[in-house]
């Protein structure tokens, strides 16, 4: 007997007997039979509480009569204080009718002290059936466990989470739906859709849900889950069949997301864009208009002032023919010779700068109204190009430019020739006098842009001008013989190229020493970063 | 040679006078205040238009009201009898756009002023 039990897992047992005779009896029938079985025995009442309150055990054996203390007591007690543990009631002759009322009260089974024999099957036995009694239970404790989790997990966000099974019905849904659709969450499991929403929506929905189940994919889809559609949400839906451990289709499970204010702000963001838009072409026609109707009355001052001088030409020759007093003689010739020939140069010193500034405005409107031809543009040719119409100047200078090998960009040509002469311009008008002029242009890719990088060993910008060489009209107070005051609007061209073609411009420098300039562009896509650094 | 003027600006048509003028172009000048007086008067609403067998050309500003004179441009050399009609654009607008326009549709030539007053009065004197 002892191979039949030897190895299995060691179990307690507690025996209330108050005859340490029949207790003897009994530990002796057990030792043989059930090794396994550590048995405790407890004399009486006393002694049975304090073994139920301090050990807890797997079995209980318990004599009917005990002085002072029945079989129904002693069950009583063991209840409360080890519940789930089975009671065996070990006794002499009882009427039948105890024995019935004992089993009804929860005695697992009933043994006679004559037939001790049977007790270890009747242990066996018993505690294999609480064993299953207690796995079920534990199994559904768990389950509804686990899914309060899911409840209180799927309630407190502020997503709406559901699931449905394959007849449409609700098999789970969290507080947010329940709020939106107006009912408690619990309400909303067992009925469909269509006895919640208008049929129109509810409609939408399950044909959602029918091309998830048959694509057996989760799938992504805007939707409204508002009853009447009265708030005017809008959702974002992720669904997703959901399947059986064997693979069968069980439902589909949805989470929503509202996406109503990111909704309402990328509409608020396009229309303000479009806003823009509207408002820069306005500006741009303004910009051209104004400067082009300028333009009318400058031609008359400086055809006037022309006519002036050709005026003032014709008097000074008919009156030094002429025979006038000497004091007035003297007076007509020093405005003749001086003072109106003077006030004329100052008009026409003028216009030509109204008319430079004028040209350079209508030069900054029309970068505006250009259509931008977008390509991918071979940089490396494009600025050999450049530098040949440059060469002249640059040969004039006694430049030396030395260019890397450019990566490829992705925009316009146009753009790129603009942007590279003005900077090459730039570099040869605010050299160093007394030192030769070097220009190193480079490119490389970096990321999903080009920066290319044109430096050079020219005066440099002051730290405080380094910010405003890009504004329009602004130009440098330098210091320096020989540079020609432009129309200030050859940077501020430069910047708005490319960031018209998406990309960016700045300089570094360093007062004295030179400057960089970089422009970044978008690169070709697919093209690798770094490398190509001249 | 009957120079005809369409010029909405006086000051630009009194220094356009004088320029021609001053350059010994003495003969008839005609001047239109606007693109759509010109218009009537070439395609004879407003005249007998051109007498066949003069010598006429057209100093043409872009910007005018009523007809500017792209579309008086259009309309001479999509005209039958008008289309042989020398056309100088004399215009402050040195827009690339308004060039080409003007040259694809057929002007003998696109100036700007104030320059152009001079130039005209060269293009003229060379027969342009």
């Amino acid at each position: 007997m002892e191979n039949k039990t030897a190895g299995a897992p060691p179990l307690k047992g507690l025996y209330l007997e108050d005859s340490a005779e029949d207790a003897e009896l009994v530990r002796e029938q057990l030792a043989a039979n059930m090794p396994q079985l550590k048995l405790t025995i407890a004399a009486n009442k006393e002694e049975f509480r304090a073994a139920l309150e301090k050990d807890g055990c797997d079995i209980i054996l318990a004599d009917f009569k005990v002085t002072g203390f029945d079989g129904f007591a002693s069950l009583k007690m063991a209840n409360e204080l080890l519940p789930g543990v089975p009671v065996i009631c070990v006794s002499g002759a009882i009427g039948e009718e105890t024995a019935v009322g004992l089993l009804k009260a929860g005695v697992a089974d009933y043994i006679f002290k004559d037939r001790p024999a049977r007790l270890p099957a009747a242990i066996a036995r018993t505690i294999a059936a609480a064993r299953s009694i207690i796995a079920r239970n534990k199994a559904e404790f768990e389950t509804r466990e686990a899914r309060g989790l899911l409840q209180a997990f799927i309630d407190n966000t502020p997503a709406l989470v559901y699931m449905l099974d394959v007849e449409k019905r609700f098999v789970l849904a969290n507080k947010a739906l329940g709020l939106l659709l107006g009912r408690p969450e619990g309400e909303l499991i067992g009925k469909t859709r269509a006895e919640i929403l208008p049929a129109e929506v509810a409609a939408r929905h399950e044909e959602n849900d029918r091309q998830v189940m048959e694509a057996n994919a989760g799938r992504l889809f805007e939707e409204s889950q508002d009853p009447e559609d009265k708030a005017g949400k809008t959702f974002l839906t992720v669904k997703f069949p959901l399947r059986g451990s064997g693979g069968e289709l069980l439902g589909v499970g949805g989470i929503s997301t509202d996406i109503t204010e990111r909704r309402r702000m990328q509409s608020e963001l396009i229309m303000t864009n479009r806003d823009l838009q509207e408002k820069k072409r306005l500006l741009e026609n303004f910009l051209y208009i104004t400067t082009h109707d300028l333009r009318t009355p400058l031609v008359n001052i400086t055809g006037f002032s022309e006519e002036l001088a050709k005026d003032l030409q014709t008097l000074r020759e008919t009156l030094a023919a002429a025979a006038l007093p000497q004091g007035i003689k003297e007076k007509v010739n020093a405005a003749l010779a001086e003072s109106i020939p003077h006030s004329l140069d100052y008009l026409t010193d003028s216009v030509g700068k109204i008319n430079r500034m004028l040209t350079a405005l209508l030069d900054i409107s029309r970068l505006g109204r250009q259509e931008q031809v977008v390509a991918t543009v071979d940089m490396n040719a494009a600025l050999k190009t450049i530098l040949a119409t440059c060469a002249w100047q640059l040969e004039k200078t006694g430049c030396s430019v030395s260019v890397g090998d450019l990566p490829p960009f992705r925009g316009d040509l146009s753009a790129a020739t603009h942007i590279f002469t003005n900077l090459l311009s730039n570099a040869i008008n605010y050299r160093k006098r007394d030192r030769k002029l070097e220009i190193n242009i480079s490119g490389k890719v970096n990321g999903g842009t080009v920066l290319y990088r044109v430096c050079d060993n020219g005066l440099g910008i002051k730290p405080g001008d380094l910010a405003k060489v890009w504004d329009v009209f602004y130009q440098a107070h330098v210091q320096s013989p020989g540079v020609e005051r432009g129309e200030g609007i050859g940077l501020t061209v430069v910047k708005q190229l490319a960031e018209r073609s998406g990309g960016a411009a700045w300089a570094e420098s360093k007062e004295g020493e030179g400057s960089v300039f970089y422009v970044e562009l978008p690169a070709e896509p697919g093209l690798k970063s770094g490398g190509k650094q001249g | 040679m009957t120079i005809l003027i369409a010029e909405d600006d006086d000051g630009h048509a009194y220094l356009l006078r004088k320029r021609l003028e001053a350059g010994g172009l003495a003969g008839p000048i005609i001047r239109f205040s606007n693109g759509a007086e010109a218009w009537a008067f070439l395609s004879g609403e407003t005249s007998p238009g051109l007498i066949p067998g003069e010598a006429y050309i057209l100093a043409l500003d872009i910007g005018m009201p009523e007809m500017d004179g792209i579309e008086v441009l259009k309309r001479v050399k999509a005209h039958p009898r008008l289309k042989g009609l020398p056309v100088i654009m004399l215009t402050t607008s040195d827009a690339p756009e308004d060039k080409r326009r003007c040259l694809e549709l057929g002007c003998s030539d696109y100036l700007t002023k104030p320059e152009g007053f001079d130039k005209i009065v060269d293009l003229i004197k060379a027969g342009f």
